[in-house]
């Protein structure tokens, strides 16, 4: 097992595609970060902290009163402590398209190329050999998750030495890094369904393309489903509610959104206002319990999906 | 007699209502380079994916080194069996080198010995760039360091000379018959038909899916081979011939053409020329006739195919 794992590290490792997307992943973060700096400054032109009364918001979640500052809250979210619960979360928004794909080109091109027959002769375990793709797409989930979140410091810590002139401050315990693990492990755990899920589809049906196409157009319909469903559902009595309730319950997305609503209102303290309120409702260890239970049927999908399956040799193009 | 290193017995494989293999029969035993022919479709590759654990049989049972292939004994044998497919297979985006890395990881097999893999299948110069710029006959060669990763005791190729230059070919040659020397087991799938008389001890054919011959080549050229005979005499010609006192290398004696097939070994012509003289009956024409694998190949197969044709109908 110790071998395909490493196996299956080696070619991701060397793919140019795992690191591309990532850097494409990093372009998008650093440019949204850039962004929100130049609202900052734009909000702020002498990066005082005053707040600007022109340009002062409404926001609400509970409280329909309650009123922040923008420019409080961009400052918030481009400097430390604030700053990092975007890093932590965007794989998990943003990039997780790019993700899908690497998983997908990873798992489906092994069919095109005709490789899932060499790594499947010589008696290796076929369950062995989904295990290990499933725990190395993990485990780049993991190093991007990483990488993001560094590159969320690192771009944290200029915000607050412009904005604070000073990077530490007195947020820094032991209490707040455990809240920064426990949130890299929601962010992850948001992610897991979606891995699995590419994974088992791909060795499912075996090929990268349509992978894809099937979860990238999972991920888009559920990103408009959630929002129609959130709206219509106080709308709505009798069976119809409780059916679009279950609905919203079960969805991935739903579930991995309470995940990141919890980061957001852990790591900051105003934008918390900002976390949308679709999910409120739902308990996170019950969403937690309904990400892991999508992870373990996915995975053990993948694992029945290249169990007994004939794996022909590719015919030859000439 | 030494115990079959492979075992295949009454293989059946049936997509939907189509056969693909029906009731195949076969054993290797160690040391043997056995060819197995057939035309396109004929059932040569499920017959190997199924040998190579690939492919599930419908009905029918094999075993390696005598342990069941669908017991964990037997999945414990198939670490022991190199496969080559028809189409080479690699990861294009790496070299060479890290695509037998991969493998000897996956396979559990020291690493170490890929340079000198590399070397054995003329690889070592190009082992670093990625497999994707590699020639059709470079790529045959990584698909065959492939099967020879973890010295299997069984290789199953699939057509290893395919797309090869003559270069290439005679060192895929060489390669065969130093593994056979070593004791090792090949099944070697091919269309080229002079490679498998070239190499090949014993020949199994297929088609449509069956076994239609499967023993020694010089057996299978015997049985085929004749002399072509017309005489002044044919009438006693006849006589002399069919008589029960005719030579014992006579196998038989067909009329066709008005001449007559003497089914015999061709160096027999003088010894038969000889034999008429004596009772003053001279050949008009005597042509030994040795048939090529390739006629053995086409009337069987051609065969074949008239009998299912008849069969279905």
């Amino acid at each position: 097992m110790s071998g395909l794992l490493a196996a299956e590290l080696y070619k991701l490792s060397r793919r140019p595609m795992t690191w591309i997307a990532l850097g494409i992943i990093l372009f998008l973060f650093v440019a949204v970060r850039i962004l929100l700096f130049v609202a900052a400054s734009a909000t702020s032109p002498q990066g005082t902290g005053d707040a600007t009364p022109g340009v002062s918001i409404q926001v609400s979640q509970s409280d329909q009163n309650a009123t922040t500052s923008l420019q409080d809250v961009v400052k918030e979210a481009v400097t430390l402590p604030g700053g990092l619960s975007d890093g932590i979360n965007f794989l998990s928004g943003l990039g997780i398209f790019a993700l899908v794909v690497v998983a997908a080109s990873m798992t489906g091109n092994e069919f095109s190329w005709g490789t899932i027959g060499l790594l499947a002769s010589r008696g290796t375990a076929r369950w062995k050999i989904a295990t290990a793709k499933l725990l190395g797409l993990m485990m780049i989930t993991i190093l991007w998750l990483i990488v993001i979140f560094l590159a969320a410091v690192v771009l944290s810590a200029i915000g607050s030495a412009i904005y604070h002139q000073a990077i530490l401050g007195s947020w820094l315990t032991g209490r707040f890094v455990l809240t920064v693990l426990l949130s890299l492990g929601r962010a992850f755990l948001a992610l897991l369904p979606y891995v699995t899920a590419t994974v088992a589809i791909g060795l499912l049906l075996r090929s990268s393309a349509v992978t894809m196409g099937c979860v990238l157009g999972y991920l888009f319909a559920e990103q408009i489903a959630v929002p129609v469903i959130s709206q219509v559902l106080p709308a709505t009595h009798g069976f119809l509610h409780r059916l679009l309730t279950l609905v919203q319950e079960v969805l991935i997305g739903g579930n991995a959104s309470v995940m990141r609503t919890l980061n957001t209102q852990q790591l900051a303290s105003s934008t918390q206002l900002l976390a949308s309120s679709t999910t409120e409702h739902l308990h996170p260890y019950r969403a937690a319990g309904i990400l892991i239970a999508y992870t373990l049927f996915f995975c053990i999908l993948a694992i029945l999906a290249l169990q007994k399956r004939d794996l022909a040799p590719r015919a030859s193009a000439s | 007699m030494e115990q079959p290193v492979l075992c295949a017995e009454h293989l059946t494989k049936r997509y939907g209502q189509r056969f693909a293999v029906q009731d195949v029969t076969f054993t290797l035993r160690a040391g043997e380079l056995v060819g197995l022919l057939g035309p396109n479709g004929a059932g040569k590759t499920t017959t190997l994916s199924m040998l190579a654990g690939l492919v599930q049989p419908t009905s029918g049972e094999i075993r390696l080194f005598g342990q069941k292939l669908d017991t964990p004994a037997g999945q414990v044998a198939l670490r022991r069996v190199g496969i080559m497919p028809e189409a080479a297979v690699f990861y294009p985006y790496l070299s060479g080198e890290d695509n037998l890395a991969v493998l000897a990881r996956t396979y559990n097999v020291d690493p170490r010995v890929i340079p000198s893999l590399c070397e054995r299948v003329g690889l070592s110069e190009h082992s670093r760039r990625p497999a994707k710029s590699y020639s059709q006959g470079m790529r045959q060669m990584l698909s065959l360091a492939s099967a020879l990763l973890g010295d299997p005791d069984i290789l199953l190729l699939d057509e290893p000379t395919n797309g090869l230059d003559p270069l290439g070919q005679q060192r895929i040659h060489a390669l065969l018959k130093e593994l056979v020397e070593n004791g090792k087991t090949i099944l070697l799938s091919s269309h080229l038909l002079p490679d498998v008389e070239t190499l090949c001890d014993r020949v199994i054919i297929i088609a449509r899916g069956r076994v239609v011959a499967d023993g020694p080549l010089s057996a299978l050229l015997q049985h085929t081979s004749c002399i072509r005979l017309r005489t002044t005499d044919d009438h006693r010609a006849r006589a002399l011939l069919t008589s029960p006192g005719r030579p014992a290398w006579i196998a038989g004696i067909e009329e066709r053409e008005n001449a007559f097939v003497i089914y015999a070994d061709p160096a027999h012509a003088g010894e038969l020329s000889a034999m008429l003289a004596k009772q003053d009956i001279y050949p008009v024409e005597l042509v030994p006739q040795r048939e090529s694998l390739r006629d053995i190949f086409a009337e069987l197969v051609g065969a074949s195919s008239t009998q299912t044709e008849e069969h279905v109908a």
